[in-house]
């Protein structure tokens, strides 16, 4: 043990390590499972032909950044009630993965898109949705970077955390009525329903959303343990900066 | 019918690529960090000997 | 001393502050010019006339413009360290906010009320429905820009570079906004009213309850000194 560890980090650290590299191994055969199920179990959608199977990914994908955003909601509000820092650490480093899902939820939207509308990009709601939501968690990071002092960024992330995700809803109902639709509160939207769809393809999608969250909390804990590396080289540049003044 | 195996193969393919990249950077970080963790204790360790 | 007594000695404080420059009217008033000019100069003049041309003109210019007027709210506080005088006075925390919000919803009304008529000059456009409906619904969309863009404002204001910042953070969250005030203003100036759009009303009155309401909530956290 060396000198500068303090020793009540020491066990939580080996333990996210351990987790993840549990994760990992759950993963990667988790990954394998559902692009077999996706690729060549599901059954073949009959207008679309093969391009459909991203779907199985799609779902996946959306599911995992608005879960991840919502850690960042419900992360947030305890950091500015209890002020502890392993909350702000979750709140980082789900946004971040947050952000890399709504990366592949906007990628297989688009491949979607081509599949179904054939067109690479439309103002569909849903991937209006999520370009918004995109730049709402980037605005959550650059925020991060030009804070000075801990305390302010996590602090004023917090308060962006909360409202942009109190911002989602209300732009999900814009940038449905906005084309057109008719607003009404539970909304059937998008080709899903239109899709006849197999009990296979149902099977096949939730097996992909397995994996993908799999993925994402694999992520999640690598993120968290350089979360957890990145204050434990501020605290020891904090000791050395003491050391150097006595 | 062949063109929509090239989009899913590109649509899975960008998918790899974003998740390979994100774990690259992570790794990355990572490496970075520990160095600068290790440099730390050093620094810290040689003052307490001094 | 009451909230309300609170907000208004504030409010009147800054008000004093800025008539004496004159710029909190002249630089987004003349920015807000500009950019008419801009959309001007730039639209075909068939477009001019197009369907929703004339509405996203309009709204684009006034919510960038706006963006300067607003963000001063606490911009000119962090000089020399005034935002800290602010705070250490006995005043709830959410009275500050609400007196920040309703100076920016002044701005904002009196840069409107300038621009408005001249965008419906210069575009030749003239209002098919009621009067009243455009001003409840114009008077909805600058309230809900005001409280949010004054909570943004607040957080930028304690960010390095925060003045540029300001507009990227602003945006995303305006989107609801934005949506509906240019549907609305185009239901009521192509169709005569806004009968069939309560939806998007409803929204407006929601998002105007949130980004007062949770600002109002949590205001004391946002300017922890």
């Amino acid at each position: 043990m060396t000198v500068a560890a303090r020793p009540s980090t020491q066990p939580a650290a080996e333990r996210l390590a351990a987790l993840h590299r549990g994760l990992g191994w759950l993963a990667l055969p988790a990954v394998i499972f559902a692009l077999y199920m996706g690729l060549v179990w599901a059954p073949e959608e009959r207008t679309l032909g093969v391009v459909q199977r991203i779907f199985y990914f799609h779902v996946g994908s959306a599911w995992n950044a608005y879960l991840a955003f919502f850690i960042v909601f419900v992360f947030s509000i305890a950091y500015l009630v209890r002020r502890k820092d392993g909350f702000d650490a979750i709140a980082v480093s789900a946004a971040e993965v947050g952000i890399v899902f709504t990366v592949l939820t906007l990628l297989t939207g688009t491949f979607w898109a081509r599949a179904v509308w054939n067109v690479w990009w439309t103002w569909e709601p849903r991937l209006t949705t999520t370009v918004i939501l995109l730049f709402m968690y980037i605005a959550y990071l650059l925020i991060r970077a030009a804070a000075e002092g801990s305390d302010r960024r996590g602090r004023l992330a917090s308060i962006f955390g909360i409202i942009a995700f109190a911002n989602v809803p209300l732009v999900h109902f814009s940038a449905t009525w906005w084309r057109g639709m008719h607003p009404t509160v539970i909304q059937l939207d998008g080709p899903a329903p239109r899709l006849e769809m197999d009990p296979r393809m149902i099977t096949a999608m939730m097996v992909g959303l397995a994996a993908l969250t799999v993925v994402s909390a694999y992520l999640f804990v690598h993120r968290l343990r350089l979360e957890q590396m990145t204050r434990r080289v501020d605290a020891l540049k904090e000791r050395a900066r003491l050391e150097v003044e006595n | 019918m062949s063109s929509g195996t090239m989009f899913l193969f590109l649509g899975f393919s960008a998918v790899w690529a974003v998740l390979a990249l994100y774990m690259w950077t992570l790794g990355a970080r990572q490496k970075r960090l520990a160095e600068d963790i290790a440099m730390l204790s050093d620094v810290l360790e040689e003052k307490r000997e001094a | 001393m009451s909230m309300a007594r609170v907000m208004l000695a504030i409010i009147w404080k800054d008000f004093r502050l800025e008539w004496r420059t004159g710029e909190v009217l002249l630089t987004p008033g003349l920015l807000a010019l500009l950019l008419m000019l801009v959309f001007i100069f730039a639209l075909p003049p068939a477009a001019m006339k197009a369907e929703g041309v004339f509405t996203a003109s309009m709204w684009t210019t006034l919510f960038f413009a706006g963006t300067i007027g607003v963000s001063r709210g606490f911009g000119r506080e962090r000089g020399d360290g005034r935002l800290a005088g602010l705070l250490l006075a006995p005043v709830d925390r959410s009275a500050v906010f609400l007196a920040k919000a309703v100076s920016a919803l002044l701005f904002m009304a009196m840069v409107t009320a300038v621009m408005m008529p001249l965008f419906f000059g210069a575009f030749g456009q003239t209002l098919a429905g009621p009067l009243w409906q455009w001003l409840v619904m114009t008077g909805l969309v600058i309230t809900a820009y005001s409280g949010v863009g004054t909570l943004v404002a607040a957080v930028a204001a304690q960010l390095r570079s925060g003045e540029v910042l300001y507009p990227v953070l602003l945006f995303p969250l305006l989107v609801p906004i934005v949506l509906a005030a240019v549907h609305l203003s185009d239901a009521l100036l192509l169709e005569g009213g806004w009968a069939g759009h309560g939806g998007w009303l409803q929204m407006l009155v929601l998002y105007n309850v949130l980004f007062w309401g949770v600002p109002y909530l949590l205001f004391e956290y946002v300017v922890e000194v």
